[in-house]
């Protein structure tokens, strides 16, 4: 009884500890675009050299002085590099499907699924279909920046 | 031997839940070690898996509780919260205008950094002349006609929709869903260290009236409104995000002057416990000047004007 507990023990801890130190890698997080440039310089809408997918793995190889831009290889292609802003990346590799069934993904996380939501709409309490509107209604890059330079704001032109 | 550890079994049992919770430090730590804890308990025939389940999902439920949702739940939470505004308050289906206060919000959120979401940041107009806003965390920010007549320019509408933006990187309705369900999560800790009998609950009912329980709480929140110290914390994390954008501050300023004005005495316009536009005012006195001054721009108001024509 003593050995099994004991052992036990050990077990969690060897897991604990592993598990704890193995964050090194970054993902290329889904945050509504398809795909994320990695730019010449760490500026906002700097030209883009390369595009790369969501759930793309990336090393970081270097970071600005502010924090809030890294310089990026793509792990299984190191020839692509550049920067891009930390918080476009993630230690969690996201879902890679597109933002119609990141819904369905996203609802298949621990607890929630999409039968409990389709109950709860059922039973007249959420109207998901203007959700889902809502969600359906995005704006591109480009338009945001010819916004801002139209604007006179600020990471226009 | 074997009858020595059935007859630990109980104490076995705890100990593994005590282990667990000692060395769980990082975020998914406590479940992973529960998990295989447990399971390793259920092939030596310790425990049966029956009481495995309950420990896992007990230790699940918080685990969730204390350390927050995952970035998936809270998508889903935000989602839940917003289909139930959107049962009461019909969506103002104009393209033009929709377009641009999404692009309005796209500008603060380009320049400033902001919680990841699995969907990205949305705006809508709720068709309705009541003045209300609300940001789930899902990231969809709903503001009403009534709200928007209240702006007139687009600097003003900017730091409108900053306010909201600030609530969600504030988690305050996450926050209040969270301290929520920890009531709940004691009453399953209870449940799995007591009971070895046949587990007879519906696992499904149960994830259904944690579903609801979550969103009711979330939604009752556009209803009631935060505490006060959310609100004036809100208002002083727009201005930040209002300047890191190129939006004049002092906009908050007379959007807050002018909702004094459509709004009773005695009402704030927003939930009962909303704190009245005077009392944010006075909060909101002496932060303008701790941001860079910004003119409100000819162009943008224009652009303003052109949007919010059919309203």
């Amino acid at each position: 009884m003593e050995i099994m507990k004991k052992l036990l023990i050990l077990i969690a801890m060897l897991v604990c500890s592993f598990a704890c130190f193995a964050q090194s890698k970054m993902y290329v997080k889904n945050d509504g675009n398809s795909a994320l440039s990695l730019r010449s310089e760490p500026k906002m809408f700097a030209k883009s050299k390369v595009k790369v997918a969501v759930g793309t793995e990336v090393n970081i190889l270097e970071t600005s002085a502010d924090g809030k831009w890294v310089y990026v290889e793509v792990a299984v292609r190191k020839n692509q590099k550049g920067w891009t802003q930390k918080n476009l990346l993630s230690q969690r590799k996201p879902s890679t499907k597109s933002s119609a069934s990141a819904k369905e993904l996203a609802l298949a996380g621990k607890g929630f699924n999409s039968e409990v939501e389709a109950l709860y709409a059922q039973s007249g309490n959420g109207n998901f279909d203007s959700v889902d509107l809502i969600e359906s209604f995005s704006v591109d890059e480009d338009s945001v920046f010819i916004f801002l330079s139209d604007g006179k704001l600020k990471g226009g032109q | 031997m074997k009858k020595l550890i059935k007859h630990c079994a109980p104490a076995c049992t705890a100990v593994l839940i005590f282990i667990t919770m000692t060395l769980s430090s990082c975020t998914t730590m406590g479940g992973l070690l529960t998990n295989l804890a447990t399971e390793i308990a259920v092939n030596e025939g310790v425990i049966s898996r029956d009481t495995a389940t309950r420990v896992q999902s007990a230790v699940e439920k918080s685990e969730t509780a204390s350390q927050g949702f995952t970035v998936e739940q809270e998508y889903s939470i935000g989602r839940g919260v917003a289909s139930s505004i959107l049962a009461s308050y019909p969506l103002y289906q104009k393209e033009e205008l929709t377009l641009y206060v999404n692009l309005v919000l796209q500008s603060l959120v380009a320049n400033s950094e902001t919680l990841e979401m699995i969907n990205g940041y949305h705006a809508a107009v709720l068709d309705t002349n009541e003045i209300n806003a609300f940001a789930t965390s899902g990231g969809h920010i709903l503001i009403t006609k009534g709200l928007l007549k209240c702006a007139q320019s687009e600097d003003e509408l900017a730091c409108i929709l900053a306010h909201e933006l600030a609530h969600i990187q504030l988690q305050h309705n996450i926050n209040a869903i969270t301290a929520e369900r920890k009531k709940d999560a004691g009453k399953a800790w209870g449940e799995a260290l007591v009971s070895v009998a046949a587990d007879n609950v519906d696992a499904m009912k149960e994830l259904q009236n944690d579903f609801e329980t979550v969103i009711n709480t979330g939604a009752v929140l556009f209803e009631s409104g935060y505490p006060q110290s959310q609100e004036f914390a809100a208002d002083k994390k727009a201005l930040e995000y209002a300047a890191a954008a190129g939006y004049n501050v002092k906009a908050m300023e007379s959007v807050l002057e002018m909702l004094d004005k459509n709004t009773k005495p005695g009402q704030t316009g927003f939930g009962k416990n909303h704190p009245t536009p005077t009392s944010r005012l006075k909060s909101l006195k002496d932060q303008y000047n701790l941001y860079p001054s910004f003119n409100t721009e000819k162009v943008r108001t224009d652009r303003f004007n052109q949007a919010i024509k059919s309203l």
